[in-house]
């Protein structure tokens, strides 16, 4: 069988295809060995939500707005008889990262942290509440 | 004597080549598929009753999980719903800003496209070229807004973030190497001759069929149709900047290839004249009745406090009537028919899918089509899972 | 044609048929149950009018009745349209488009799955997106958001 011209040309296209493959040889390469390197979020990174306690005036706007209903609060009254945060949990496991609480708390008391490694082993401790919502949370880290 | 048999193949739901949880009850003769009957249904997350009840800026982060491959394509066909039906519009800048990040998201969708189909054909290169360039587009999103893949970045009235600093000088740069990149896919790709056997005349779909089932997106152009809603009924800046409709011309799977490739294309051009054009200004809207006041004057000027209190748990009500209103989205026109009953709460919303409703014509070009074609049909309508389920 | 034409040829052609409810932002027009088909058939094939692409067909519950929604659009006059018919809550049951517009078999499919609405001449109508033995339709009014199915899937 000998070959013709068409399978020459043929022939050519499948070359100019490993060309493109080889050339990219010699380029930088452009993924990173995540769990030895990391990658810095840009500032505006939407993470995991932390609260700020002191900043917090009890307004429930985020409750209340939050498409999927992800946080909990429990308000009560102060000793001077002002309105107070008693409990305020956010399910990140509900939470779909959207930046609406955030973009609307009057205050500025929830912002989107750089955190993004959020896997846990229980459910449970995909719960963020009180304490553990300042801060960095603990995260498991792959060793 | 031999006798033979109708044989029953079901496809999915968990197959890599289905691109989601769709399932195929395949009847074959042989190789040759003589029915085929997709099931849908089970990413369901009743979407539209949902909407029912929430307020309408809401729904906006909700949106994202349609076509979760083009979310700010998403929001911006909802917002640009919820805007015709309030009878307002977005300042210049947002407009831009806009089409901008729409069109950036039709290149990753367009990516992922052609990338996985090449994958499912066995060119696996293409796949890590297009994932690859799918990343710095998805830097530039993380950069705009914060997210890379469910944006929720813009609003009724305008968007929620402006550029930030050093964004454009990197679109810049993006848009300088990306035309060099689609050159690649199409070095692998375009003139390949098993990519070629592989595509050119497999699933044909003429023009009429095409325009009876309803397809819309590159699947209709790609069988000659010249029909593109940026064009025909232009919105936000559409009508300002210069691009072509890429039309195929047989229907088959190779054309809807090539509609891609060359939609990429324009999208760059798109960006590059928007860009140039970006005016200065606000990114939104500043009326009483829908946006949120600056939260630097809380809480000393009290009436901005009461207003933003009242319009996030009142919510804002446009009047009784209804609206249909589509865009043309990296998968086709995606709708949404609202009707309003005068108060807060949508009080129907129709999600008009673009996969769904391309899918539809699957039964109609696998009959007589031959199994290890299914795959590359299926590429070829390029369906996602989020949208045909809702 | 614009709406203002596609309003005036309408009534032109339809007469007392046909009623036009809304004309801003969008032209929506109303038609009895029993006129369907008759007049899809004459909208799609009639030079005028032209509909020959079919947007969407969905549905509204509008409590004390349903009515079936279809989004019109002609592809060559550009033009679009938004028509209704009203049919009963209690008996619902309404003329299949899907031998004009093919496009509408899924849409029928889903509006039958969502709203109970049966199209009569549909050629495999059956439940599209929730599985075959759900009870109710949920995109009714009446059925409660946060009901959960007793079997679980
Ligand atoms: S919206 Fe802000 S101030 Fe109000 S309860 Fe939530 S975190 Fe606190
Ligand atoms: S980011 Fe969105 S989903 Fe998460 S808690 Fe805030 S509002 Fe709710």
């Amino acid at each position: 069988m000998a070959l013709g011209l068409k399978d020459i040309g043929l022939a050519m296209e499948l070359i100019r295809g490993i060309g493109v493959t080889v050339r990219h040889f010699f380029q930088p390469t452009v993924t990173i060995h995540y769990p030895k390197q990391r990658r810095e979020p840009y500032p505006r990174f939407r993470g995991l939500v932390r609260w700020d306690k002191e900043k917090c005036a009890a307004c429930v706007l985020c409750a209340h707005y939050c498409p999927v209903k992800a946080i909990q609060i429990v308000t009560g009254e102060g000793k001077e008889g002002q309105k107070e945060v008693l409990y305020y949990q956010i399910d990140a496991a509900r939470c779909m990262y959207c930046g609406l609480c955030s973009e609307i708390c009057p205050v500025g008391a929830l912002s989107h942290s750089p955190y993004y490694e959020l896997a846990v082993y229980e459910r449970q401790d995909a719960v963020y509440a009180q304490e553990r919502l300042a801060g960095e949370p603990p995260i498991i880290r792959y060793r | 004597m031999i006798t033979t048999q109708e044989f029953h193949v079901n496809l999915g739901p968990q197959h890599p080549s289905t691109h989601g949880v769709l399932k195929l009850n395949l009847v074959l003769d042989g190789e040759y598929i003589v029915d085929c009957e997709p099931v849908l249904g089970q990413l369901h997350r009743g979407m539209e009753k949902m909407a029912e009840g929430m307020h309408y800026g809401q729904f906006i982060p909700l949106t994202d999980r349609l076509d979760y491959l083009a979310s700010a394509a998403n929001n911006l066909a909802y917002v640009l719903a919820v805007e015709k039906l309030m009878g307002v519009e977005a300042p210049e800048r947002a407009k831009y800003i806009r089409v901008i990040i729409t069109e950036l998201q039709r290149i990753a969708s367009h990516l992922v496209a052609i990338g996985t189909w090449g994958l499912d054909l066995g060119a696996w290169t293409v796949m890590l070229y297009t994932f690859r360039d799918r990343e710095m587009v998805l830097d530039l999103f993380e950069m705009y807004c914060g997210a890379r893949l469910t944006l929720n970045c813009f609003r009724v009235g305008g968007t929620t973030y402006d550029f930030p600093p050093g964004f454009i000088e990197k679109l810049k740069e993006f848009l300088d190497v990306f035309p060099r990149r689609v050159d690649d896919y199409e070095a692998l790709l375009t003139r390949n001759p098993i990519w070629l056997s592989r595509t050119k005349d497999v699933g044909v779909i003429s023009a009429e069929d095409a325009v009876a089932y309803g397809l819309t997106g590159p699947n209709l152009r790609a069988s000659g149709v010249n029909w593109d809603i940026r064009r025909v009924y232009p919105y936000e800046i559409y009508d300002r900047v210069e691009f072509d409709v890429p039309l195929g011309s047989r229907g088959d799977a190779f054309d809807r290839y090539m509609v891609r490739i060359q939609e990429m294309r324009q999208s760059c051009r798109i960006i590059k004249q928007a860009l140039e054009q970006l005016p200065p200004g606000e990114v939104m809207l500043d009326l009483p009745t829908i946006s949120l006041p600056d939260k630097r004057q809380f809480p000393n000027n009290f009436p901005a406090v009461v207003r933003h209190f009242h319009l996030l748990v009142q919510g804002y009500a446009p009047q009784e009537k209804e609206i249909y209103l589509g865009v043309e989205n990296p998968k086709g026109e995606l709708g949404f028919y609202i009707v309003s009953d005068g108060s807060a709460y949508p009080y129907r919303l129709k999600i008009r899918a673009p996969s769904f409703i391309n899918l539809q014509i699957l039964p109609k070009v696998l009959k007589g089509a031959l199994l290890a074609d299914v795959v590359c049909i299926l590429a070829s309508l390029d369906p996602v899972l989020g949208e045909v389920d809702r | 044609m614009g709406p203002r034409e596609l309003q005036a040829e309408l009534k032109k052609s339809f007469g007392d048929l046909i009623n036009i409810v809304q004309e801003e932002p969008d032209l929506v027009a109303e038609i009895p149950a029993s006129e369907v088909l008759n007049i899809a058939g004459i909208l799609k094939n009639d030079r005028r009018f032209n509909f020959d692409f079919l947007v969407s067909l969905t549905a509204v519950d509008r409590r004390d009745h349903l009515e079936v929604v279809y989004v019109l659009r002609s592809l060559k006059e550009r033009h679009q349209l938004i028509l209704k018919v009203k049919i009963d809550a209690a008996w619902p049951e309404v003329p299949s488009v899907a031998s004009v517009w093919p496009a509408a078999n899924w849409d029928e499919r889903e509006v039958y799955d969502l709203f109970g609405i049966r199209f009569t001449g549909h050629p495999n109508l059956k439940r599209i997106l929730l599985p075959d033995d759900w009870e109710g339709h949920p995109l009714r009014k009446d059925y409660p958001v946060d009901k959960r199915p007793e079997k679980v899937f």
